[in-house]
């Protein structure tokens, strides 16, 4: 930028006519290293506003007083607005755990020491667990007895048919009715 | 809005808060009293915040509010007399010795200023704030405004002449 062009803009922020962006401008060009002599005033002013927006609020704990002092607890209040969001962390969480414990377990199956080579051994090892399984099976099937006593109730259903026959019995005597009506009349 | 929102979005304008209320105010305890006392009214009404086009804009009306009544305060407890001959006493000799750099040369300067030159330089030329936005927090209008800016612009380049051939002759 030039000096006449620079005069004119001192001139023109004086008046207060300047927009911001001409301000900018100006105080761009007086930030420079190499600037005339005459221009050493504008230089200390401008540069006074330059640092002086970077001045900061001396407490850096400022926040946490402030809320200190209000009573607010910033903590407590999250837990009550995201109890959503919280509760989807835990079902992230477990589903992270879930997926971990089963890729160890894929990978300790994996792991060839756990093979048994004696094929002796192996059969004994396949026949305990059957076993484990069959006695888990007969206790289950233990329960399932009671369903004969089920049977039996539904046989003592069939008495129904018997007083099914007694209605039909039972039909005569509405006849005796029509009867009756008839030596009434 | 919530003590999170509050802090993310409405404390992070301490520091401008603080800048001004010291422009204004001329003392930092106060300042930092007075920033406080501005988010306690915003956290008083952090219900109705969105209603406001600019919420900054609020903040520091609050603030030049809160500011312009210490130092209306101040002036009833003080005599007149004492404050004027003070401010024009602090460019005494004794008061050159005592600027070490140009950044506290410029800033006493600004600080014997009227109060709403001082203001409105804060609001420009140090926050870079456009007219529409200085209007609304300081309350005057556009003329107004650019007449005062005006005033302190040419005052502070006086002053600051003056310091130079003080120092000048001095040395």
């Amino acid at each position: 930028m030039n000096s006449q062009k620079i005069d004119l803009l001192i001139s023109k922020y004086e008046l207060g006519d300047t927009t911001l962006d001409e301000e900018r401008e100006l105080k761009a060009f007086f930030a420079q290293e190499e600037i005339p002599a005459k221009y050493r005033i504008y230089r200390e002013i401008f540069g006074f506003y330059d640092t002086a927006v970077q001045e900061e609020f001396p407490d850096p704990d400022f926040d946490n007083r402030f809320f200190d002092k209000l009573g607010v607890s910033t903590e407590s209040k999250k837990g009550q607005l995201i109890p959503f969001n919280r509760r989807i962390v835990w079902q992230v969480a477990a589903s992270l755990v879930l997926l971990v414990g089963l890729y160890f377990v894929f990978q300790f199956q994996k792991q060839p020491g756990n093979e048994i080579d004696d094929p002796k051994l192996a059969y004994a090892e396949t026949k305990k667990a059957l076993m484990m399984i069959s006695g888990n099976l007969n206790t289950g099937m233990k329960e399932l007895s009671s369903i004969k006593t089920f049977d039996e109730g539904v046989n003592e259903l069939k008495n129904i048919k018997s007083f099914n026959e007694g209605l039909k019995t039972m039909e005569k005597i509405s006849t005796f009715n029509r009867s009756t009506n008839f030596v009434k009349q | 809005m919530t003590p999170e929102t509050f802090k993310s979005e409405i404390l992070p304008m301490k520091h401008k808060l603080f800048r001004f209320a010291g422009r204004l105010l001329q003392n930092i305890p106060e300042a930092e009293d007075v920033v406080q006392e501005v988010f306690i009214r915003l956290w008083d009404r952090r219900d109705a915040l969105k209603q406001y086009r600019s919420v900054e804009a609020f903040a520091m009306t609050i603030a030049k509010n809160l500011c312009l009544d210490r130092l209306k305060s101040k002036r009833n407890r003080q005599d007149e007399f004492t404050e004027k001959h003070e401010q024009a006493d602090s460019l005494t000799p004794y008061h050159h010795v005592e600027m070490k750099d140009s950044f506290q040369k410029v800033n006493q300067i600004i600080g014997i200023l009227p109060e709403q030159q001082r203001m409105i330089i804060q609001l420009r030329d140090v926050e870079g704030y456009e007219y529409e936005e200085i209007e609304e927090i300081t309350g005057m209008n556009q003329n107004a405004i650019r007449v005062n800016l005006s005033r302190a612009r040419k005052q502070v380049r006086e002053l600051m002449k003056k310091q130079y051939n003080y120092e000048f002759t001095k040395n």
